[in-house]
């Protein structure tokens, strides 16, 4: 049951009508059983694990909250304890078969004859967003941030909490659990804001990410037969597609929660607007980021040590959420090669600076095309078919296009997907740097006559309307699923 | 600021309502010089009109008739085109008044095998509201089609295209002349065609198919139109498969004694692989070579009956 589907849609209007039509005191049991009936249409077995692990969190997390001013050792060894489960459980789903894969390759380097099983892994839906929501819920029930929770109910309803279990935002607890206590209603405020997040969403997922998809896999499926400049339009495209795509979740994630009375972080600002690499990461899953820099980085001494340890901790902790978005040596990669390019970043600039952020916007990209591909061969393939075989002829455009649709059509959606993601980053450019900006607003309120927060609003109501329409008339409706439930 | 929220929110839905209704109902009017219904319809009269799938796209040389060929020749062709399609394509055409002396039609085994489905969306947007409904009528009956097909059929198909209609337009007059593809294609090797593999099997020509074909050749006779079928040759390895020979049978079959230009009579190379693009479609020098012979085969029989 994704976001994209009409049994989801169905659901979810249901819950909402009774959610909003029944006492405060009922809510939190009808989050649960949303929240159970939600995992249950994923996967039995995977939702008893879940299940499991938000029990074992939760019992951890009270011991932890027991001891953590008596006995600082006890406290520490639960803590411990509890995150080693919760890892193993994210280990054994979902690195298993990447280890004994890796060992097999080493054996076979070394002609080792014998042949290491491979597990049949169950689709672990969700698994890495409530893994990292349980391990910073420990940590700041043991740092003392957060007290431990003691209602079990509610606190299935954080770790577990259906519009964040498939793709995230990680949604923290010191925000989320003094909301999900009050349950309180939604105001009409918050109903607007979500219904514009939604239709953001559905926008970014149905009309640009499905609509890059088809695109993209056609590219990715058959690289040695497709042009440079066929190749250089499917890096463009796969890079609005992952934005879109995973942002498209998250905005919709964020909508549903507004509905619920439940206020979650922006999960994404304008990623592409970004004029370095360490920016990027401020604007690119903000949720990950925030978890990476407060659970590894700073633990591993951050910037505190001199250059060379701030080095190492930087490629660690993005070598780690390489491993987290997927098990595989291409993931790694990407993000060693984020750390790099983040070590090499000097700080980061208010003022916009268009050069800049295109070539951040290709370094970005360049860093998708691994995380694409299935293989370093691909991978370096597309590199060079973009370096070495793009021509703008007519005939390469030609064949560009065609494989939107193989035939005549191609050419408008070609077209539509270049106007709509032009729409996506010009409304992006205009929150980050344009009339909408915060930093602009002084500069142009005389001008404008309005006030930023008018002009927001306003520019809302156009723009929501312009999602409905094009997610009516020109979504795209099929069985793509998003791309980091994969994570 | 919800009232605004939901005010834009049904604004859009209105919009999208009217761009439908839009697209639906007046679209299909919208000039088109070079190819598609509107330019068969601008025509006024056709005197040999080939209807038919890509195959004739790729198979039937407009120039070539243009040259050869007495009267006025126009290609009508969409992507999958089936008999279902094109007879409902041939009513739009009288409905609009054109006059056509003689259609040949393409016989095509694997279109004829199909349940109904629309392969070319751009059929859509060329037919009007009435054959609209009645394409549509027959996937609901035959092809099980529900909400999502008429979601896709009425309001997602072309919109695209309709948004970038001038931009479409000015590509499809370089690549068009009265509806027959004027671009080059090149041929293939022995190699390539051989790793393309052959289709598979079909359980055999579809009733309503055939009931097309029997419609075309009833409604022919009532209108006083010529009607020939043609057969665009498909490469020998194709042709020589046991289901493709059982299902080419059967729907010579369902022909019964109406003219035919088959591979039996109109003499063409089909295992040069110069001649092929793929299994089914011919290339630019195999389109002409294979539009003579045709020719030459439609006029010695014009000669006979004379």
């Amino acid at each position: 049951m994704t976001f994209t589907t009409i049994r989801f849609c169905l659901f979810f209007a249901v819950v909402f009508v009774i959610y909003t039509c029944c006492t405060q005191r009922y809510r939190k049991y009808l989050l649960f059983m949303a929240n159970v009936l939600f995992y249950l249409s994923l996967d039995v077995k995977v939702s008893l694990l879940a299940f499991f692990t938000a029990l074992v969190t939760f019992f951890g997390g009270r011991q932890i909250e027991k001891y953590k001013n008596t006995d600082r050792k006890r406290a520490k060894s639960y803590l411990l304890a509890v995150i080693a489960t919760v890892l193993l459980i994210l280990f054994l789903g979902k690195y298993l078969n990447f280890l004994t894969e890796t060992i097999q390759k080493v054996m076979d380097l070394f002609h080792v004859s014998a042949r290491l099983p491979v597990f049949e892994l169950l689709a672990w839906i969700g698994i890495s967003y409530y893994s990292l929501k349980a391990v910073s819920y420990l940590v700041d029930v043991y740092q003392g941030k957060i007290q431990g929770e003691t209602d079990v109910i509610l606190f299935v309803n954080y770790l577990l909490f259906f519009p964040q279990i498939v793709a995230g935002p990680i949604g923290r607890a010191e925000k989320m659990l003094p909301q999900l206590r009050k349950s309180l209603p939604v105001t009409k405020e918050q109903a607007a804001l979500a219904l514009n997040q939604l239709a953001t969403g559905y926008f970014k997922k149905l009309v640009i990410a499905n609509m890059a998809a088809g695109y993209v896999d056609k590219v990715y499926a058959d690289v040695a037969s497709k042009s440079g400049l066929t190749c250089l339009f499917a890096a463009f495209l796969y890079s609005m597609q992952i934005y879109c795509d995973f942002s498209g979740y998250s905005d919709i994630s964020i909508g549903v929660s507004g509905l619920l009375g439940i206020s979650v972080e922006e999960n994404f600002n304008c990623p592409y607007m970004a004029k370095s690499i360490k920016e990027f990461w401020r604007r690119w899953h903000i949720s990950l980021s925030a978890f990476l820099v407060d659970y590894v980085y700073i633990p591993l001494g951050g910037s505190r040590e001199g250059k060379g340890k701030k080095i190492r901790n930087t490629l660690l902790t993005f070598l780690l959420s390489g491993l987290w978005h997927g098990a595989s040596w291409t993931f790694v990669f990407w993000g060693l090669y984020h750390g790099v390019c983040n070590c090499f970043c000097k700080g980061i600039e208010k003022k916009r600076n268009i050069p800049k952020i295109l070539a951040t916007f290709c370094l970005v990209t360049v860093g998708w095309l691994f995380f694409r591909a299935d293989s370093f061969s691909t991978a370096f393939l597309m590199l060079k078919n973009i370096a070495v075989n793009t021509t703008l002829s007519v005939t390469a455009i030609q064949e560009t296009l065609l494989v939107f649709t193989g035939d005549m059509m191609s050419l408008a959606y070609g077209l539509m997907a270049l106007v709509m993601t032009g729409l996506l980053l010009l409304r992006e450019y205009r929150y980050t740097y344009g009339g909408l900006s915060e930093n602009n607003s002084e500069k142009k309120k005389a001008f404008a006559g309005k006030s930023l927060q008018e002009r927001r609003e306003r520019e809302q109501v156009i723009w929501l309307a312009f999602c409905i329409f094009s997610i009516i008339c020109m979504g795209d409706f099929g069985s793509q699923g998003f791309i980091y439930a994969n994570f | 600021m919800l009232k605004k929220t939901l005010k834009g929110a049904l604004a859009g839905f209105l919009l999208a309502l009217v761009f439908c209704l839009v697209k639906n109902s007046i679209a299909y009017k919208f000039p088109s010089k070079r190819a598609g219904m509107q330019a068969a319809i601008s025509e006024k009269s056709i005197d040999n009109l080939f209807i038919g799938s890509s195959l004739f796209r790729q198979g039937v040389d407009i120039q070539t008739l243009e040259a050869e060929l007495s009267g006025n020749s126009f290609v009508l062709s969409y992507n999958g085109n089936q008999p279902v399609q094109m007879s409902e394509e041939l009513k739009m055409l009288l409905r609009n008044e054109v006059e056509i002396s003689h259609v040949y039609m393409d016989l095509y085994v694997y279109s004829s095998s199909l349940r109904p489905a629309i392969s070319d969306t751009r059929l859509i947007w060329d037919m009007d509201m009435q054959g609209k409904n009645v394409l549509f009528s027959d996937m609901v009956t035959y092809s099980e089609a529900g909400f999502r097909e008429f979601f896709d059929f009425y309001v997602t198909s072309n919109n695209e295209y309709m948004i970038f209609y001038p931009v479409f337009q000015i590509v499809m007059n370089q690549e068009y002349y009265k509806g027959g593809n004027i671009r080059e294609t090149f041929g293939s090797t022995k190699k390539s065609l051989d790793n393309l593999g052959t289709p598979g099997d079909r359980e055999g020509i579809h009733d309503i198919q055939r009931k097309a074909l029997e419609e075309m050749v009833e409604l022919c006779e009532k209108e006083g139109i010529s009607l020939s079928f043609v057969e665009i040759p498909k490469y020998y390895t194709l042709e020589q498969t046991k289901y493709y020979m059982r299902l080419r049978e059967e729907l010579m079959e369902c022909i019964g004694d109406a003219s035919c230009y088959s591979t039996e009579n109109v003499e063409f190379d089909n295992t040069n692989p110069v001649y092929y693009q793929d299994l089914f479609h011919l290339s630019g020098e195999g389109r002409r070579e294979y539009t003579m012979q045709l020719i030459k085969v439609i006029q010695e029989k014009e000669t006979g009956d004379e």
